[in-house]
């Protein structure tokens, strides 16, 4: 038997927001179960059993959906159920948090009797699910830090920088909150890299997704031309070059891919909602270059104090045109530093020592490519030992740049094709503005080693 | 945040106004919803007569929710169930589809007797309803009713009607028809798969929905093909699905395959391979939940595949690698697939993310990937130059846990392989200064006992101890004893005092074992000491 007894979505504080019951198989104190088990557990397993019931849960922005069932399921189908719930969820509200689901409670109960029944997935696509949903989404913004928006307001500056990473950030607003129309694309880039002591690149990876939301009303097919020197090739096989080199792709299945082994094009015709395109991953140091150089250097203060100085030294490696909006470093230090003092080379930067979880923070904002920055840190030791390079290891930079991604890869071009070219002609100008192509490189692991 | 009593919601609905007010209303049915997924054990009950009313509403809306909140309150029993049957039978004569499988459902989610007289009759309607919506909705009535009276897995009307839809054109309701039979004829062994069903199940398996599929796949798994060629057929087909961007799918099909190939080993290689990219795809999707279940289905359903597995995973190892943001239980799971993978040629790239992970701050992680060191040092001779530097970083770790856990790795070492990491030792006696749980004290007693140190700092070590004697937990004392006689067996000059107070101090020890083994020992060497000695070391 392949049913899903309960679903339930528990939100941060543990309270249950919305509980969907499909079968009669296991009680309703299972939930408090799960409950109990998320304040006693530090580390729950996605997939576990307790008291004969199975659960299930994945966690997204905080909250926690999870699902329970009598007999064992296939935990990667449960997970998987779990994941395009969350997805629907976020199609259908926008934004998926405790306040939105709440607001939207109606809609929530709606979407999972649509989505399951009696524990089996019925419909899962979002385009397919919207006849029958009657709500109309409420659309909750993120809560704003009242103070920060009384600064801003004081010095008379209107312009903020968004609190939300370009990453992901709630599309569906805009598209919604607007005429309802809309058709973006996000490539997104995540970084893997470790980077060894002596500056060597000891594993560098980049996995991509060019992510599709689509608002348009009506269907029509659209031809997505990527770049036209776009090799794949085996991780052995690559060589030096300026072109984009991939280990593999993979494609959704509404796309036609049949021309991009040898046109690089895709055509597609997309579902209503947000899906992934395509994913690609790119992996080795002759085809990705670096984004940024972290160098970090340990020198004794004077003798006879136990102090040292720690010198960042962060080298940015994008065209100049490009400007990172998120920086950050964190160094692990010792337990016995007491107190950190810093001297920053630009006013964009700031610095914090965490003597809870014994590290040093360093952030940047606005980092403009192929430009340097310092940091220098005196540490105020009062261990016995001596601090050297191996206290501080791994160092971890976190990044997000806007407007370039690691590999290179670009859409060099997008177009809807209509079925009538007239029709087609007089509306170019008009859907021209409506598509919205981005690109953004962010960090997933990002380590420097330091011994 | 507005007033939730229900009291006040109470008084909202009941209010004449409200069925005007079609938004107020909306608003308010969504409070009760709140009200009952947030508190537990809440009774709402109360609330029946306006919901039960709410039902006929001309908004569709409102009629799902209170629909909704009618089968929530299904437990208790009213007179006012009667008027909601009415409404509810009205209902499935509507000529709106979506209102009709509403009320269907709800009829069928109530165990009350009154809506129980009506259930059977309903579905058997529906069941040949023309909306393709309905007849999922009718389909999936039939396994609720099920579950209340198990006859109905006899009735042949039901059940006949099921297989007859089985060829309906609408492919979720295919779908929904042999999860149904599979479900309710379970006794008798589920859905009858003939040659011809199979066939036809293959060949519609592509409009199915992504979850149909993996439905369908799961019920082929019962099939068994009579000839060869009949299995070569079926692999051609079902070839493509092995690669799928649904995991679930391709992990389906992959044991539908496995099956198949039982008796044609020869096979089993290139099926797997033929699985590879949609593997190494799971790993890179970011999702650390499916990540980590995918392991652990690895782990559970495919030990006698071990090899077949890794082979797939030799060259694309660095897929495996761990993220930093990754929660502590993914971390753990990588890493022992990690050792796994290691050979020669990825032995050094493996071995860094292994020693990075050791002083992970999750205490957990930390032990995990200590554990793999230890792994490797038992099984690849010749320690190179890394794992000592390793094992060098992790004990001048400053966290406890980190050294406690690299100590209790050491000791298990056998001596050969310790004397290999000699140069690791000089840092023992710092330690066993500082450590404070005992089983890393005993550890670090016995490895001083082993390696060859300075002896003046390894005096002072025992000294301390000796000391604070009293405090000390029976299996340091006792690990103490051990030590002291084996610093003695290499420098009998300069232990035998501290030796002899050792001993004194456990003979007069509460502990009987304790006493017990210092008085052997204590004969020993009264006997004959020399030959003590040469026994001992």
């Amino acid at each position: 038997m392949m049913a899903v007894s309960k679903i339930f979505i528990v939100s941060p504080v543990h309270s249950i927001i919305v509980s969907q019951s499909y079968r009669n198989d296991t009680s309703a104190t299972c939930i408090q179960d799960f409950v109990q088990k998320l304040k006693q557990v530090a580390t729950l397993l996605p997939h576990f059993v307790s008291n004969g019931v199975h659960f299930y849960f994945i966690r997204r922005n905080d909250l926690y959906f999870v699902a329970c069932s009598k007999t064992e399921m296939l935990p990667v189908m449960v997970i998987e159920i779990l994941s395009r719930i969350y997805h629907i969820c976020k199609d259908f509200c926008g934004v998926v948090s405790e306040a939105s689901l709440q607001a939207n409670i109606l809609l929530v109960y709606e979407l999972l009797q649509e989505i399951m029944n009696e524990g089996y997935m019925q419909l899962d696509v979002s385009s397919k699910i919207q006849p029958y949903i009657q709500s109309t989404a409420i659309i909750v913004h993120k809560e704003k830090s009242t103070v920060k928006d009384l600064t801003s307001r004081a010095f008379g500056i209107d312009q903020v920088t968004s609190q939300v990473s370009a990453a992901n950030r709630p599309i569906t607003q805009t598209a919604r909150s607007s005429d309802g129309k809309g058709f973006y694309v996000d490539v997104v880039e995540k970084v893997v890299a470790t980077i060894a002591a002596d500056g060597a690149v000891s594993n560098m990876q980049v996995n991509g997704s060019i992510i599709v939301r689509n608002f348009l009303a009506e269907s029509q097919q659209f031809k997505m031309v990527l770049n036209e020197d776009l090799v794949i090739a085996e991780p052995k096989a690559k060589g030096y070059g300026s072109n984009v080199q991939l280990d593999g792709c993979s494609f959704h299945e509404c796309v036609n891919h049949e021309e991009f082994e040898a046109h690089r094009y895709l055509l597609f015709t997309p579902p209503v909602g947000e899906f992934t395109a395509m994913t690609y991953s790119s992996s080795g140091e002759l085809c990705l270059t670096q984004p940024f150089t972290l160098r970090l250097f340990v020198a004794e203060r004077e003798a006879g104090s136990r102090d040292v100085n720690v010198v960042l030294r962060l080298t940015s490696n994008y065209p100049p045109n490009i400007v990172a909006s998120k920086v950050s470093v964190r160094v692990p230090v010792l337990s016995s530093i007491a107190s950190i003092s810093s001297k920053l080379s630009a006013d964009n930067q700031a610095s914090e020592f965490s003597k809870r979880e014994s590290s040093i923070i360093w952030t940047l904002k606005n980092v403009p490519g192929k430009t340097e920055c310092m940091a220098d840190f005196r540490l105020n030791n009062q261990g016995s030992t001596m601090v050297t390079r191996r206290d501080l290891d791994p160092a971890i930079l976190d990044f997000e740049i806007s407007g370039y991604t690691c590999t290179g890869l670009a859409i060099r071009h997008l177009k809807a094709r209509g079925k009538e070219k007239q029709k087609q002609q007089q509306q170019q100008q008009q859907q021209q503005q409506q598509f919205f192509v981005r690109c953004v490189t962010v960090s997933d692991s990002y380590l420097l080693r330091t011994f | 945040m507005e007033n939730l009593s229900i009291d006040y919601i109470l008084r909202e609905l009941s209010s004449m106004k409200i069925a005007t007010d079609v938004p107020r209303c909306r608003h308010c049915l969504s409070k009760v919803l709140q009200l009952c997924s947030s508190i537990v054990a809440q009774d709402l009950s109360p609330f029946l007569p306006p919901v039960v009313n709410l039902m006929a509403h001309s908004d569709l809306l409102i009629k799902k929710s209170a629909c909704l909140i009618l089968t929530k309150v299904s437990e208790c029993k009213s007179e006012l169930f009667l008027l909601a049957v009415n409404t509810l039978l009205k209902d499935i004569e509507d000529s709106n589809p979506t209102v009709r499988a509403l009320s269907l459902h709800t009829l069928c989610a109530m165990k009350h007797a009154t809506f129980v007289e009506h259930r059977y009759s309903s579905v058997v309607k529906l069941l040949s309803d023309p909306s393709a919506y309905v007849r999922r909705a009718a389909v999936m009535s039939v396994v609720t009713m099920y579950h209340d009276e198990k006859s109905v897995s006899k009735d042949a009307v039901v059940v006949n009607r099921l297989y007859e839809l089985v060829r309906d054109d609408d492919p979720l309701v295919v779908v929904n028809c042999l999860t149904v039979l599979e479900e309710i004829l379970e006794s008798e062994g589920g859905v009858v798969l003939s040659r011809k069903m199979v066939g036809y199940l293959v060949k519609r398996l592509e409009s199915f929905t992504t979850w149909g599929k993996a439905y369908v796949m799961k019920l082929l798994q019962k099939y068994k093909p009579k000839s060869e060629e009949e299995i070569l057929d079926l692999m051609n087909v079902l070839d493509p699905f092995l690669d799928n961007n649904c995991a679930t799918i391709s992990l389906y099909t992959l044991q539908f395959f496995l099956l198949l190939i039982k008796d044609l080993p020869d096979f089993k290689d290139d099926v797997f391979l033929r699985c590879q990219k949609m593997f190494l795809g799971v790993f890179t999707c970011g999702n650390s939940e499916l990540i980590s279940c995918f392991l652990d289905y690895l782990q559970k359903e495919h030990k006698p595949d071990k090899n077949a597995i890794q082979k797939l995973f030799a060259d694309h190892y660095k897929v495996v690698f761990c993220k930093q943001k990754e929660p502590g239980y993914l971390k753990i799971q990588k890493l022992k697939l990690l050792v796994e993978l290691i050979e020669e040629e990825n032995f050094t790239a493996i071995l860094e993310e292994l020693i990075l992970y050791s002083s992970d701050r999750d205490p957990q992680v930390s032990i995990c990937s200590i554990g793999c060191l230890k792994r490797l040092v038992l099984e690849w001779p010749g320690v190179s130059t890394q794992l000592l530097k390793a094992f060098h970083k992790l004990l001048r770790s400053e966290r406890n846990h980190v050294v406690s856990n690299t100590l209790q790795v050491l000791v298990t070492f056998s001596p050969e392989t310790l004397k290999n990491l000699s140069e690791v030792s000089t840092q023992l006696c710092l330690i066993a200064q500082k450590m404070s749980d005992a089983e890393a004290v005993v550890a670090v007693l016995y490895l001083i006992g082993q390696f060859e140190l300075d002896n003046a700092d390894s005096l002072d070590v025992i000294e301390e101890f000796i000391n604070k004697f009293s405090e000390l937990d029976v299996k340091v004392k006792t690990q103490l004893l051990m030590t002291s006689f084996a610093l003695f067996c290499k420098q009998p000059a300069m232990f035998q005092p501290i030796l002899a107070e050792v001993i004194d101090l456990c003979m007069h020890d509460d502990d009987c074992d304790l006493v017990y083994q210092a008085k052997c020992y204590f004969s020993v060497l009264h006997t004959d000491a020399q030959t003590a000695m040469k026994i001992f070391c």
